[in-house]
């Protein structure tokens, strides 16, 4: 032992020269080269047959003599397989490169995955830890590949960055973010429900702004699934212009208020797509900082023919259980911080509308509208989804979380179908009124 | 003996002991069991250490002169005293699959994409080995200011999840399965007790001004009770699928929005607390081989270093095929002698304390008893007279230390 | 040629045949007297004016005891000593004496007329700052002593000399202060030295060496200063300072690491922004060793941890590059240390124009070239920079970042912390003459932490370090009532501690 521990003292220089010099060659094999990875930023998946079919929005790398005004260019790579990694594995083999897969922000699915169950066809991306657990998913009207090249037609860092797009739409009531884990979570849950966001990207001239009805939005569906096919034949000549070139299309917009799915344990159920329903669910679910709120119908003369447009801050919703013969009711006290009128559209009114609107009746009649307006958009969301037999308020996990013996014993009387027995109470209160 | 380490020191190692086994993959295996009342494995699991950790340290402040190993021997023999601390280093051995798992873990599947551990491996396995033989001196030292670290990024991460979790997930709290949470804390007692390093200090922390009593207590029942409420967390942020998410402090931040907006910066304050994890491996391998070293006779520290290092590597490498399969085999083996180290231990070493203390001091008493005969010429037959009183005996030790001075 | 005398053939027989040692016949009251110099040694002025009108100052006779005669004579210009053998004899000589010898005397005189040129005191170029003295130590020991002793005007400064070096025969000079400095490790210092045994001695860096423990070769075990009020500084904490003839770098002992993360400007500005610049300091240095480190890790294993819009932008400036990023890294290193290796030796009329050349070729043409990428340019840019924030620790900086460079290409993120925690348990572990490496971090030394990273004032440093041991810890009273009873206050310890150094200081008192 002293002879080796002597001669490690005397060559410990060589030694680690030896080490270096054997590691130095394996680093190479073993090493994850950038160059050799594609940057893949948002996966589509749909279903063709039994086959999956995954589309990879790539980022392809400029190098510096061809660069142009735009800093990176996306180019979509589609490949089939028996399985969503069987598929990626097989775009690797196409273009020479592994896949990328950190840096996924959003996983768009096609209407073709929601006939099964949702959360077993997403199993991978919950299994493979090179995703990140805040992984968005979002649902496309039609084909998730046709949705997802469209995305050529937005700005760069909104393309590359939905994520952030739909945090900042979830945060003013206008979008979901749901991640992929919390949407299988919920799925597991005592109430099973869970929700996602669609995403539908309309070129400049075709969307229509504010509420969609289901002809217009069939309409524009019907037009963007024209423009979608050309758009994805297109992608790859597109993806090789130069940045300056592919500004002139990116005039696409993304959808202000996305239809809402809803799925029982992972089937798909139905979705809200009026702006009521889509306000209701985000109003009771969720804690934005910042919303739009648009009433009609105020009570008064002077105002009842007015459209009067609202901006509340820090809205805080708290759902409490309380059982009422036995049976759970959810109340819903909603909590309104620093509402303001932005602007008031009275058709017929003299113009010193002020005067008359500074008057207190007045107010508190816009109050009341504002009110009820909530109240009923909760109530439209919740029995939409009770008629499905959705537990979209997820009452049966409060009620449980709040009040467990008195839910145990309801639900041993109930079982599943105790959705049918179950009420809410909406309660709007608002404060500091502007 | 050189006194190795300050208490300071000391206080820094079983925060770091205490808090680096329980973040990796703990949480996940504890919600497969328990789900949302695993936190009360922490807690349970938490006081019981906290009770044990008192008296240790109280063995500690009984006896501050003789390691472990002599205490042991001086009182009930050396076969006893190997014994002893053969149980310690079994146990720590044992103990230090832990973070190395962890380590392996963290590296070849959380910030690589594919890490051939067999070989890179080696590298930690080499840098172990030079703790090892740096000693515990060394250990300590590298503990204090690596602890800030370790504890900044903790915090950091920490504070990432806690504000993107959902806390209502944990409730209800009064609706739970009593026999399911004791088996849960028997089968999970693996990653508890890290106090138990505290007795290899035992003859080896420096007399200085520092506190080493309160504040360990204070610091064990923080860490469970940050440890129990980081459960609540983690099972707020996943819930169901906690299960699936093995590793706790790499998890736990996925959700912020700074995530969003900046990218995985989370990943430095990951590889900052893995420090944490490595002055573990080092501070348990370091005391094994303190161990086996008294009990085989084995002087050379480089020698033993390196089995014991080797020891652990083959074991990571070619018994357990995955880190899962490592932790449950461990596990299951080990529950069954963890209540005698955590629980045994301590009572044994508060008793064999106080009995070499009581030696000691009849020790210096018979020898001042003979010198105050000398001084006083009172016969042996008077003097038990006199020992009775205790004014007397009181004067008697202080004649006789004045009599040193 | 004239027959030499038997003096002057024993004198010369000392020395070798082509030396360039010099002979004067003087005939003083009939007697020959020699005067024995080497030239370039002596001051020629002394040996005119001084020596020689010195001698013929008093026409009257010698007397019978010349040696006493001729010594009462030349004591006002200079100092004589007596010596007979030849050692002490050459070593006169060597030493810029001038020897007095007179024929048929077996006894010389050797006068001190050292005239050897000096520099003058100017500032170190290491070690400038913006306030404060601006005096540095040359490579003559005496000026240097003197530098120091106009510092500490203190009967307790001891100066231990001795010569080291067989054919340099080189001054060296033990320097502390006696009730202060740890005997044990004065006593360690001399039995090393007493060990050494070496040809010649040019400059403080071989004592450096023979001072640093055995096999250690790497890391830095002994402190250094080219600045008078930094070594004071230094001797005032209790450590040892050892001055060598020839080098104006003064080791002081014992080291801990931290020494070099403080600077002199340090004490000559407000606490607050000498906290804020030794941070800055601690970053830079981490910066020197793990940046490019780091960028290789990051490019090769570990880019999930960049945000995307910096992934992208480092995807388009690799997008040409052929080379993997640790070669890239390397190379870039290796350009940069051939740029400050040549610039050190360049000719001043050639440097701006080749430093010009070299910003361009690595900053523009390469890059186009497609040989670099501008953000390695930049982290290997950066680093360098950092690497002069310490400059004593350049070297090892140097080394280890290069070394850390090769473990994040091999291995990544694991790799780099790894190796960063095998250096620093290693360091860790060390302890030089008594004083841990790292304190007063590890381990942690509370008092020591008013000069630590957060400086407190000057008032607030009521003790000396306490990293290593001392024979008196306590520098200076508490300066007002309220601290008086605030540190009293405090602890029983501190009250003790305080009692204590009273009376050390009575004793030494």
């Amino acid at each position: 032992m002293r002879k080796i521990v002597a001669f490690v003292k005397k060559h410990t220089i060589l030694i680690i020269l030896l080490a270096i010099s054997i590691l130095f060659p394996q680093s190479f094999s073993y090493q994850s080269k950038l160059n050799m990875r594609v940057l893949v930023t948002a996966i589509a998946v749909d279903k063709v047959q039994e086959d999956y079919e995954v589309t990879l929005q790539v980022v392809m790398p400029q190098a510096k003599a061809e660069q142009g005004s735009g800093k990176a260019v996306l180019s979509f790579i589609t490949e089939q397989g028996k399985s969503i990694s069987e598929s990626i594995q097989k775009i690797a083999y196409k273009i020479g490169n592994t896949a990328a897969l950190s840096h996924v922000s959003t996983v768009i699915v096609g209407n073709s995955l929601l006939d099964g169950n949702l959360t077993k066809e997403l199993d991978y991306f919950i299994r493979n830890t090179e995703f990140n657990s805040a992984v968005m998913l979002l649902i496309a009207p039609e084909s998730a590949k046709d949705m997802l090249k469209k995305t050529q037609n937005l700005e760069i860092n909104e393309a590359i960055r939905l994520q952030k797009v739909f945090v900042y739409k979830e945060s003013s009531l206008n979008g979901l973010m749901m991640p992929i884990v919390e949407f299988m979570n919920n799925s597991l849950t005592i109430s099973g429900s869970s929700m996602a966001s669609g995403i539908l990207i309309s070129n400049e001239g075709e969307e229509v702004l504010g509420q969609s009805t289901d002809k217009t939005l069939e309409s524009q569906q019907s037009q963007q699934q024209g423009g979608g096919n050309q758009n994805g034949q297109e992608s790859k000549e597109s993806s090789n212009q130069q940045g300056g070139e592919s500004s002139k299309e990116q005039n696409g917009r993304i959808k202000y208020y996305n239809d809402i799915y809803y799925f029982k344990n992972g089937k798909y159920v139905n979705k809200y797509d009026k702006e009521d329903e889509i306000l209701g669910i985000f109003l009771s679910n969720r804690a934005p900082n910042t919303g739009e709120l648009v009433v009609q119908n105020v009570k008064g003369d002077f105002l009842k023919d007015a459209t009067i447009g609202c901006k509340f801050r820090q809205q805080e919703t708290k759902n409490n259980i309380k059982f009422i013969d036995g049976k759970p009711i959810l109340v819903i006290d909603m909590a309104f911080k620093d509402v303001k009128i932005n602007e008031i559209l009275n058709q017929g009114q003299p113009t010193p509308a002020l005067y008359e609107f500074q008057a207190e009746s007045s107010q508190s009649n816009i109050v009341q509208a504002i009110q009820e307006r909530v109240e009923s958009c909760v109530r439209l969301a919740y029995e939409k989804a009770k008629k499905d037999g959705v537990d979209i308020l997820n009452i049966g996990d409060l009620a449980y979380r709040q009040k467990p013996y008195e839910w145990k014993e309801y639900y041993s009387k109930t079982g599943e179908s105790y959705l049918s027995g179950t009420d809410i109470e909406v309660n709007v209160k608002v404060n500091n009124f502007n | 003996m050189k006194k190795q380490l300050t208490k300071r020191q000391v206080l820094f190692l079983v925060i770091i002991t205490t808090l680096a086994n329980k973040t990796q993959r703990l949480p996940s295996l504890i919600s497969a069991q328990l789900g949302r009342h695993g936190w009360l494995v922490f807690v349970i699991l938490g006081l019981i250490d906290v009770g044990f950790v008192s008296l240790a340290l109280l063995a500690n402040k009984i006896n501050k002169s003789k390691t472990c190993y002599e205490l042991c021997k001086q009182t009930c023999g050396i076969f006893i005293a190997k014994v002893v601390v053969f149980v310690l280093g079994a146990y720590f051995f044992i103990k230090s699959l832990l973070p190395f798992e962890a380590i392996h873990d963290a590296f070849s599947t959380v910030l690589f994409d594919n890490l051939p551990w067999p070989l890179y491996g080696l590298f930690i396995i080499v840098a172990i080995i030079l703790v090892c033989i740096y000693g515990l001196n060394a250990i300590g030292r590298v503990g204090e200011p690596f602890v800030y670290l370790f504890l900044t990024s903790f915090i950091v991460l920490f504070g990432l999840g806690v504000s993107t979790t959902d806390l209502s997930r944990v409730l209800p709290f009064i609706d739970f399965d009593v026999p399911k949470i004791i088996d849960a804390c028997w089968d999970f007692c693996l990653w508890f007790g890290g106090f138990v390093i505290i007795f290899m200090f035992m003859g080896r922390v420096k007399e200085d001004d520092g506190k080493m009593g309160w504040p360990i207590i204070i610091a064990v029942l923080a860490v469970n009770l940050i440890m129990a409420f980081g459960y609540m967390v983690f099972y707020g942020l996943y819930e169901n699928l906690a299960a699936d998410k093995v590793n706790f402090i790499s998890m736990i931040s996925q959700f912020s929005l700074l995530n969003v907006d900046l990218g995985r910066i989370d990943w430095f304050f990951i590889l900052f607390y893995q420090f944490g994890q490595f002055i573990c491996i080092g501070l348990y391998l370091c005391l094994a081989t303190k161990c086996f070293s008294e009990v085989f006779g084995i002087k050379n520290r480089v020698l033993m270093s390196f089995i014991v290092v080797m020891a652990v590597y083959l074991l990571d490498v070619f018994l357990f095929k995955t880190v899962g399969e490592g932790v449950s085999e461990v596990s299951t083996i080990v529950k069954y002698v963890h209540p005698i180290t955590v629980i045994g231990l301590p009572i044994f070493f508060i008793i064999i304390a106080c009995v070499a203390r009581k030696k000691e001091k009849n020790a210096i008493f018979s020898n001042n008893l003979v010198k105050f005969k000398l001084l006083t010429g009172i016969s042996s037959k008077n003097i038990k007279n006199f020992i009775k009183d205790k004014k007397v005996y009181k004067s008697c030790d202080q004649i006789c230390e004045g009599e040193k001075q | 040629m004239e027959k030499q005398s038997a003096v002057e053939k024993k004198i010369y027989g000392l020395f070798c045949d082509n030396s360039d040692l010099e002979c004067r016949t003087l005939l003083l009251d009939h007697k020959k007297v020699y005067l024995f110099f080497i030239s370039c040694l002596v001051d020629k002025k002394l040996i005119e004016s001084g020596v020689i009108n010195s001698l013929f100052e008093r026409e009257k006779n010698i007397g019978d005891n010349i040696l006493s005669s001729l010594e009462k004579r030349v004591v006002s210009m200079a100092k004589a000593e007596r010596v007979q053998t030849d050692q002490q004899i050459t070593k006169a000589i060597l030493g810029g004496a001038i020897l007095l010898a007179v024929e048929g005397q077996t006894e010389y005189l050797s006068l001190q007329a050292n005239g050897e040129s000096k520099r003058s005191i100017t500032e170190p170029p290491n070690e400038s700052a913006l306030r404060g003295p601006r005096e540095g130590f040359i490579e003559n020991i005496e000026v240097n002593l003197g530098l120091i002793r106009r510092r500490l005007k203190t009967t307790t400064l001891a100066v231990k000399r001795r010569e080291i070096g067989r054919r340099t025969q080189t001054k060296i000079a033990l320097v502390y202060l006696s009730d202060v400095a740890d005997p044990k490790v004065i006593r360690q210092i001399e039995t090393r030295l007493n060990k050494f045994d070496i040809d010649g001695v040019l400059d403080s860096y071989y004592i450096e060496e023979m001072l640093s423990p055995k096999g250690e070769k790497f890391f830095k075990k002994i402190g250094s200063s080219e600045k008078p009020d930094v070594v004071a500084a230094k001797i005032l904490e209790g450590r040892i300072a050892i001055f060598v003839d020839g080098s104006p770098t003064i080791l002081t002992v014992p080291y801990v690491y931290f020494e070099d993360m403080q600077s002199p400007g340090d004490y000559y500005d407000i606490p607050l922004r000498t906290t804020l610049v030794r941070f800055l300091r601690l970053v830079g240095m981490i910066l020197s060793l793990m940046l490019p480190g780091l960028y290789v890790a990051l490019e090769s294993y570990q880019y999930r941890a960049l945000p995307i819009n910096f992934l992208i932008n480092l995807l388009n400036a690799v997008e040409d590059i052929s080379f993997p990023p640790m070669l890239e890294v390397l190379f870039v290193i290796f350009l940069f240390e051939i740029l400050s290796e040549a610039s050190v030796r360049m000719p001043k009329p050639l440097g701006t124009a080749l430093s010009i050349i070299g910003a361009v070729i690595l900053g523009d043409t390469a890059v186009q070239a497609g040989i670099i990428s501008s953000p390695s340019i930049v982290v290997v840019a950066i680093s360098g920079i950092t690497l002069y924030i310490i400059p004593n620790q350049s070297s090892q900086a140097s080394l280890l970042r290069t070394l850390f460079t090769i473990v994040g290409g091999i291995a990544g993120f694991y790799g780099l912390f790894v190796g960063f925690f095998m250096v620093f348990s290693y360091l860790a572990s060390l302890e030089n003459y008594g004083a841990p490496y790292f304190a007063p971090f590890a381990p942690y030394v509370a008092t020591d932490q008013k000069d630590g990273f957060v400086k407190q004032p000057i008032k607030a440093m009521i003790y000396r370090p306490k990293s290593y041991k001392t024979m008196n810890s306590v520098r200076q009273q508490p300066f007002n009532h309220h601290y008086k009873t605030k540190l009293q206050n405090k602890s029983e310890t501190a009250k003790k501690t305080l009692k204590k150094g009273k009376k050390n200081e009575k004793t030494a008192d």
